[in-house]
């Protein structure tokens, strides 16, 4: 059996207060059962969609990585190198969030995703094609990494948030009601009890005074 | 209103303060070069361009001044039953069966959990969740 709550008073106010109590118990359960299954299906579109973008991430960084190998291996690592230092850096990513049932995850843009020759800032005539296809590939993994760091910051956000409804579903599930609908059945026995004793009480007054009776008139 | 009622509407307001504060018509949102709202949280909802594209490309262009943004999924076990949400409005309701491809007439609509998977995943920034539950 649950245990009862602490220091409670076997009284008929006591009880309409817990039954007003297990009452809204029950609602908020419903409530944050709700909450938690909304939560669960988020989780789960967005885990669907992380799979997809994280084998997308993985290949278009090896793809990157292969066309610098490329490019190393006909201009020379130094030279790749120099190139490398020579790059404006001006993809700026935007963060702006988007609520799901209360919890904030990010939506991250990045800007100006894909550069042109000029814009990316070295020199043409001292490299080669290799050099232009590993920036173009390296790009597109940037873009790639920015889509899967939203997905799995949301995830994580996602679960934290779920984690937390969970602990409180359970916590007025296992905890709260069975603990309130026993110290009802508590009080509600204390009360039957107490009527039953009174009700002895009455009786045996009533019997003695019948016999007080009786033997005066006797 | 008794004390739980009061109570159960503090719970309600706590829970649904990730819904705005005022919603946009369609036609202004477009318009925005960053669609966004504010909650009741105070915090700012932005729109994804390309989900408010394609919810103009769902409705006729006289249901683009109608349409306020975002869509409730409305959630309420206790009433609509486990795993049920309604959604409101003309063209809200036209939207979503235009998605679903789900016939529905009215201003008012029943959808389940995997429809509602269905919707969460094509408009994740044009609707919310709402719960509601019944008083008294």
């Amino acid at each position: 059996m649950a245990e009862l709550i602490e220091s409670v008073n076997p009284t008929r106010m006591e009880l309409l207060k817990l039954k007003t109590k297990v009452k809204l118990a029950k609602k908020g359960h419903r409530l944050l059962k709700e909450k938690r299954d909304a939560l669960i299906v988020e989780f789960f579109n967005i885990l669907e969609e992380a799979r997809g973008i994280r084998r997308r991430a993985e290949r278009s960084l090896g793809d990157a990585f292969i066309a610098l190998i490329l490019a190393q291996s006909t201009l020379g690592v130094l030279k790749v190198k120099e190139v490398g230092l020579a790059v404006k850096e001006t993809h700026e990513v935007n963060t702006v969030t988007r609520s799901i049932m209360g919890v904030r995850v990010p939506v991250l843009e990045i800007e100006n995703e894909k550069r042109t020759l000029m814009e990316r800032g070295y020199s043409l005539s001292d490299t080669n094609y290799m050099v232009d296809e590993a920036a173009k590939k390296f790009e597109e993994a940037l873009a790639a990494v920015v889509e899967l760091a939203e997905v799995e910051s949301s995830i994580k956000l996602l679960s934290q948030e779920i984690k937390v409804t969970k602990r409180r579903v359970n916590a007025l599930e296992n905890i709260v009601m069975p603990r309130l609908d026993a110290t009802v059945k508590y009080i509600r026995m204390r009360l039957d009890e107490m009527e039953r004793e009174n009700f002895f009480k009455l009786k045996r007054i009533k019997t003695s005074q019948e016999r007080k009776e009786a033997e005066a008139t006797a | 209103m008794d004390r739980i009622d009061r109570l159960l509407s503090r719970q309600l307001q706590s829970m649904n303060r990730h819904l705005a504060k005022e919603k946009k018509v369609l036609e202004q949102l477009l318009k925005e070069e960053k669609p966004e709202v504010i909650l009741h949280d105070g915090m700012l909802h932005f729109f994804n361009k390309k989900e408010l594209e394609l919810i103009a490309r769902l409705l006729p262009e006289e249901n683009h001044r109608i349409l306020m943004l975002p869509i409730y999924i409305e959630l309420n076990s206790s009433k609509f039953g486990k795993g049920t949400a309604r959604v409101c409005g003309i063209s809200e309701v036209m939207v979503i069966s235009k998605l679903l491809d789900k016939k529905a007439e009215g201003d008012e609509m029943f959808i389940y959990r995997p429809e509602i998977r269905i919707i969460r995943k094509k408009l994740p920034t044009t609707t919310q969740y709402m719960l509601t539950a019944t008083l008294g």
